[in-house]
């Protein structure tokens, strides 16, 4: 639904009605930072998006620049703002023009805004829109998995047994470890219930029966 | 008359010891099973042949017998002298039993002998995201969500609920078939 309202009200900008606090303060604060600082900023800021460490960079841009601290702060949480505001929206929603023209408004100077632009609308895209969706909720997911087929011969109550049985032993995401016995029956089942998922993934994925239209 | 009343008291019997011995139903007591189908038995005349029932499925049961070898063993003990053997009526009611009780019986044995929890169910769902808090998700492939129902005998079932993307439910597949594959060098598939 946000897609389709921003879309259909080109009027105000991508940041919303109201532009962020930390976006005004970075507008302000940019006047006299050089190019190379920015592009400096603008690295570690994309690679905090990315969800890397950027402590050790961040430091050492605050160290060797002439800006002071506080004002350093101001610009990188303003061009944190811009880029995760900008990077919601598709870029078949937010048109590179439209997203150069916002900034404008916001008085930032034209070769920021390329630098900015060249972000949002290049190839490091697919990488931010793919780090970024790591962080929407998820379910556990399986790390690894591991499994044994036994056959057990004898047991305590059953002289001759010799029934096969599958171990599955699943680690998943949140680091815990689930191991359980799969009968034959219910191998088969879950055999046939996973290439069943399959089918209906790559059924979905031609039918593409859920393309979003701008 | 009589002989068909006597071969239906002893299939109870046969039926009664199963539920009790083999598939964990409490509600099957010695009490109720004498009550129901021999009230004529004095208490002792009764207990003797529960015992010797109960031995005799145990028996069959451990074994696992095929038909071969429980007619070779039913043959057996009818051949007995005294107490401890059968009459023709007994042995047909106990091959009639476990024809219909041996594969219930034989899992119920297994399970036993199994501590991991088991995989009792399964359900699952293939979504596709289209937006999120943090943007736009419509780019994103198909989810696959399933739910893994595990439970030890006799014990609550717990339930995993795990999230796929296409290349792990592949993964997985993959992991499937090497597993068949090695089922099938043990256990031809029929």
């Amino acid at each position: 639904m946000v897609v389709m309202s921003l879309s259909h009200t080109k009027d105000s900008s991508f940041l919303g009605g109201r532009i962020p606090a930390e976006i005004e303060s970075m507008s302000k604060n940019l006047k006299d930072v050089d190019q190379e600082l920015f592009r400096k900023i603008l690295k570690a800021v994309v690679s905090a998006l990315e969800g890397k460490d950027n402590r050790e960079v961040m430091k050492s841009i605050a160290e060797s620049s002439v800006i002071p601290q506080e004002r350093l702060s101001y610009i990188v949480a303003g061009m944190y703002r811009v880029l995760s505001e900008a990077i919601r929206i598709p870029t078949s929603s937010l048109k590179q023009e439209a997203f150069k023209e916002d900034l404008r408004e916001l008085r930032i100077p034209e070769d920021f805004i390329t630098d900015f632009s060249s972000v949002v609308f290049g190839s490091r895209r697919a990488a931010l829109d793919a780090a970024t969706s790591q962080n929407d909720p998820h379910l556990l997911t399986m790390e690894d998995f591991k499994w044994r087929v036994d056959v057990t011969i004898s047991t305590s109550s059953l002289a001759r047994a010799l029934q096969p049985s599958v171990l599955m032993q699943m680690k998943l995401s949140d680091g815990s470890c689930q191991r359980f016995e799969v009968p034959l029956s219910k191998f088969q089942e879950l055999r046939y219930n996973v290439a069943l998922i399959l089918k209906e993934m790559n059924d979905l994925e031609k039918r593409n029966i859920l393309k979003i239209q701008d | 008359m009589a002989d068909v009343e006597a071969s239906k008291s002893l299939s109870g019997l046969l039926n009664g010891i199963a539920q009790k011995v083999y598939y964990s139903n409490s509600e099957i007591t010695e009490e109720l099973l004498k009550d129901e189908l021999y009230p004529e038995l004095s208490q002792e005349e009764f207990k003797a042949l529960h015992e010797k029932m109960k031995a005799l499925i145990k028996s069959i049961a451990t074994a696992d017998m095929d038909p071969s070898q429980l007619e070779a063993f039913l043959t057996a003990q009818t051949k007995r002298q005294g107490s401890g053997g059968l009459d023709a009526e007994q042995a047909a009611a106990l091959s009639r039993f476990w024809k219909s009780q041996r594969v219930r019986v034989r899992e119920s044995l297994l399970s036993q002998s199994r501590w991991e929890p088991g995989l009792r169910g399964l359900t699952w769902r293939v979504d596709l995201h289209t937006a999120a808090s943090r943007g736009d998700a419509a780019h994103s492939g198909p989810v696959a969500l399933m739910e893994l129902e595990l439970g030890r005998a006799g014990q609550d079932s717990e339930f995993v609920c795990l999230e796929f993307d296409e290349a792990k439910v592949n993964q997985v597949l993959k992991k499937m078939s090497e597993i068949q594959q090695s089922i099938d060098r043990i256990v031809p598939r029929t």
